[in-house]
């Protein structure tokens, strides 16, 4: 008996009572930062998931915009969760925020240390996705969607089919954590806008922000985003159009893509080389010309071109223009010369990333050689190896 | 030091356990019977009282020297066969008249009757006792022994496949009430003289007959002494039913689970004893039961030797992962929705919260109703008749489902995870009583610890299960105590050819038990 009230006190002197009925609480699903107009405050929106339909609840019919935007003006993150309960009657659980959306203006004004409540809180999930948008940003979470309620859940969708397309770079918050905390202090976010399709708006994921030390110093367009891709070794698909004339296009198809990186540093001068290999397969192939050895060679080498200038072209910004190393150079040196690393870090965006000396070697292939033959079968129609009845004609002949 | 005396009886116990195996003999006092007929008739009037059911009967006999002589016989109808008692007993003794031997009258008597087994007795008051159990008292005008002759014939029932145990692949027949037809069928399938029967009588009134089955040389004499034991130890009254044996002889009785089986199948019976296990019947009762009985008993079945490994094996998971969701379902439930909101999954949030939204009660109170609710449905459509069970199970779903989710009473979600959890339970219905306690139990501490809650809950749960034994056996083997040789039969079942060992998990005195099997085409 006495053990019996010895435990059953101890139910009493728990603390802290976590229990909340889930609909007590304000499901938030996407958070949208942007600066105020107000000096040193910043505006926080959300999306909140609707609880109620028009049906009563019972079913999951999608009516158009089954989400809450509400937004508030507040000095820090923590300090607009509470403000919100104010207008949502709710309090606020972030633990199912999975997107995170900032405006530009904050970005290039050191937004990085309005995010540390997401890594201190302990709600918050880390795998949530970051984006970085030139316009509002609750704008963004308030743009009608396709096939889900949420604005949100759809940019997460979008993001899982990323590697059908070179353009877009997805970063788990995680992730531009470990970035930003890694040897450079640099880090990259796709960027997201606000498209038209007829009459309907939608969001439109396109393009990168270059992320130095803490603050957003510039971006790169669609096309620098896939030299991107390949510079930090994130290619996982897509396509790469290879015009051979006016008439005759071809689409190479990347099916296995590695990016080696080798710096040689000497003192403060460094050369790189950047070895990129590539498997893939034509995907599309509109020319007239029959499949040969030099043929194929000649696809490689404008492939192999393509990539090559595509890369370039990103490279040159990044060390000419934005003077920031957000590629896998900076990292590879640091593990290749560590001690060397403490001397030059302070100055290697500047000066040694800016004046490297980059090779860039691209090795495309071309695989699957039943996908290799001419598009149009006419011609090989008649020929006998082609024929599955050539030991029946040969023998009425 | 209060503990001394505990550990003091419990030495003095192990150094001469109280034998009670005769305390039943001690109503049986002696009482000779009188040598005058008419006497002992008076005195088994008195003892028997005048229920319509006892007959005595007195008749002359005429013997071998012409001289008459009268013989009492008393028996009771309903238990007895009156047609061994006319054929085998009167007739014999009217045609072929016994010899006329005035010492050894009885065993004259004795050799003309034709019954399967006969044996004289000299104590009345013994013998009151055999002929309430079916025989029948012969007693001889003169004489101070009479003879018991057997004439049992008990009402039995048609064989039926068990209800609660069936097999799509195996035999269809069940055990019955009457034990002796039980051990037939378990004589059936063993025909070796090393299955040993051993009945004792249990109950001061109900004098039940408790038959212990084992195999001499396969079952473990030490386990075996320990079952004798636990049956000597019991005195009481009445014995109802073979659950009231189980419960008290058993290890652990005031734990949840069962460390005793029981089976009704007669081809599961004897494939238990080839384990080594002993069995217990009871007169009057068609259950089985089975020592010992672990818990990997309860994920396999008889059934799963029938067919190919791969089907069986893949049922057995399926039987574990059934358990599992059972009792942790609506917990987990609880604790997603109410303290770690993040572990639902993103996509399913939203159905989730829209269900919540309209149910006035809290989470907590809707699954207990729910689960009540189910419980009341399981309950009554047990006891109900059949023709009022479908109207019952139209209440049961149309109620319980649909209208309360569109009236708003409960979520849907929560329906579909407290009806996934009891059906799943009915996966393994040997241990769905546990079942449902530890759902309520899980549930109820993770309501207010979550899914901590939970978690120390489980941890309780297996730290309890792995300390049970039955009757001395782990009865979380061949996993707490571990034997990985019994791994090939235990949630995985091999091809039938790779068991050539008896399991470890239940001791046993013959380890092999398969010697060789045919190569089949040279292919292993």
């Amino acid at each position: 008996m006495k053990k019996l009230i010895m435990i059953s006190s101890l139910l009493l002197l728990s603390a802290c009572w976590n229990s909340i009925e889930i609909d007590n609480e304000a499901l938030v699903h996407g958070v949208g930062l942007d600066k105020s107009t107000k000096d040193g405050q910043l505006k926080v929106s959300v999306e909140i998931i609707k609880p109620t339909n028009e049906n009563g609840g019972t079913g999951g019919q999608s009516d158009a915009g089954q989400h809450i935007i509400l937004e508030t003006e507040a000095e820090t993150l923590l300090r607009a969760a509470r403000k919100f309960i104010r207008t949502a009657k709710r309090r606020l659980y972030f633990g199912h925020a999975r997107v995170w959306v900032v405006g530009k203006e904050l970005a290039e004004d050191e937004f990085v240390s309005h995010l540390d409540s997401i890594r201190r809180d302990q709600m918050l999930r880390i795998n949530s996705y970051l984006f970085i948008t030139s316009n509002d940003s609750r704008d963004i979470l308030d743009t009608s969607t396709l096939y889900e309620n949420l604005t949100s859940t759809e940019l997460v969708s979008t993001l899982e089919q990323v590697k059908f397309s070179l353009s877009i770079m997805p970063i788990k918050l995680y992730e531009f954590f470990r970035l930003i905390e890694g040897p450079l202090e640099n880090a990259y976010i796709p960027m997201i806008k606000i498209g038209k399709e007829k009459d309907e708006t939608m969001t439109e994921l396109g393009g990168v922000a270059v992320i130095k030390k803490d603050k957003m110093v510039g971006e790169l367009n669609e096309i620098e985003a896939i030299g991107l891709g390949w510079l930090i070794d994130d290619v996982k698909g897509g396509a790469i159009p290879i015009p051979l004339n006016e008439k005759e296009k071809l689409s190479y198809e990347i099916t296995k893509a590695k990016t080696n990186i080798h710096p040689k540093l000497q003192g403060e001068e460094l050369e790189v080389t950047i070895q990129v290999d590539i498997e893939g397969t034509l995907a599309d192939n509109s020319s007239a010309s029959l499949p040969t050895k030099k043929w194929f060679i000649e696809i490689e080498n404008k492939i192999n071109a393509f990539v090559e200038k595509n890369i370039r072209e990103t490279l040159t910004k990044l060390q000419k223009d934005l003077k920031t190393d957000i590629t896998l150079i900076g990292d590879k040196t640091y593990r290749s010369y560590p001690k060397e690393w403490r001397g030059i870090y302070e100055n290697w965006d500047e000066k040694i990333f800016a004046n490297a000396d980059v090779t860039i070697e691209v090795n495309s292939r071309l695989i699957h050689k039943g996908l290799l033959n001419n598009n149009r079968t006419d011609g090989n129609r008649k020929r006998p190896y082609n024929n599955p009845y050539r030991f029946f004609t040969s023998l009425f002949r | 030091m209060k503990g001394h005396s505990h550990i003091k009886r419990l030495i003095k116990n192990l150094v001469s356990p109280r034998k009670r195996a005769d305390n039943n003999q001690e109503n049986e006092k002696w009482q000779p019977f009188f040598s005058d007929i008419d006497k002992n008739e008076d005195e088994l009037h008195k003892k028997l009282g005048e229920s319509p059911d006892i007959s005595i009967r007195t008749f002359i006999v005429r013997m071998d020297n012409g001289k008459s002589i009268q013989v009492l016989l008393l028996s009771i109808d309903g238990i007895t066969s009156t047609e061994t008692i006319r054929n085998d007993v009167l007739q014999s003794l009217l045609e072929h008249p016994p010899r006329f031997a005035p010492n050894r009258q009885v065993e004259a008597f004795q050799e003309k009757i034709s019954t399967k087994r006969i044996r004289i007795i000299d104590n009345m008051e013994q013998a009151i006792y055999r002929v309430l159990k079916g025989k029948v008292l012969l007693l001889i005008d003169g004489q101070t022994k009479g003879l018991l002759i057997d004439a049992e014939e008990f009402q039995q029932r048609s064989i039926q496949e068990p209800d609660n145990e069936r097999t799509v692949r195996g035999s269809n027949d069940g055990f019955v009430e009457i034990t002796n037809t039980n051990l037939s069928f378990i004589r059936e399938r063993i025909a070796h003289p090393s299955l040993q029967f051993e009945t004792t009588e249990l109950g001061h009134y109900s004098r039940t007959g408790v038959t212990i089955a084992y195999i001499k040389g396969i079952a473990d004499p030490a386990l075996l002494e320990r079952v004798k034991d636990r049956l000597a130890n019991i005195e009481l009254d009445s014995i109802e039913s073979s659950g009231q044996i189980e419960q008290l002889i058993e290890d652990h009785p005031y734990s949840i689970f069962p460390t005793i089986g029981n089976t009704e199948r007669p081809d599961k019976a004897s494939t238990f004893l080839m384990d080594g296990r002993i069995l217990i019947f009871v007169e009057g009762n068609p259950v089985s039961l089975v020592i010992p009985y672990l818990f990997i008993d309860n994920v396999q079945s008889i059934e799963d030797y029938h067919s190919r490994p791969y089907y069986s094996s893949f049922i057995r998971i399926l039987r574990f992962f059934a358990f599992i969701i059972s009792i942790s379902l609506p917990a987990l439930y609880i604790s997603a929705l109410n303290f770690q909101k993040e572990i639902i999954p993103s996509d399913m949030i939203v159905p989730i919260i829209q269900a919540r939204e309209i149910v006035p009660f809290p989470l907590a109170m809707e699954i207990i109703m729910m689960i009540i609710m189910f419980e009341i449905v399981r309950e009554a459509g047990v006891r109900l008749p059949e023709q009022i069970g479908s109207a019952l199970s139209i209440v049961g779903a149309l109620i319980l489902g649909e209208v309360s989710v569109s009236a708003g009473l409960v979520g849907a979600p929560t329906i579909v995870v407290v009806s996934l959890s009891y059906i799943s339970a009915f996966v393994i219905t040997s241990i769905a009583d546990v079942t449902a306690l530890l759902r309520i139990l899980l549930f109820t501490s993770s309501s207010i610890f979550g899914l901590f809650g939970l978690i120390v809950a489980l941890m309780g749960f297996f730290a309890h299960m792995i300390s049970l034994t039955s009757l001395g056996v782990p009865y979380m083997a061949p996993f707490a105590p571990t034997y990985f040789r019994d791994w090939l039969d235990a949630v995985i079942r091999f091809p039938t050819r790779l068991l050539k060992h008896r399991k470890k998990s239940i001791p046993n005195q013959r380890e092999v038990k398969v010697q060789t099997v045919p190569n089949t085409a040279g292919k292993k």
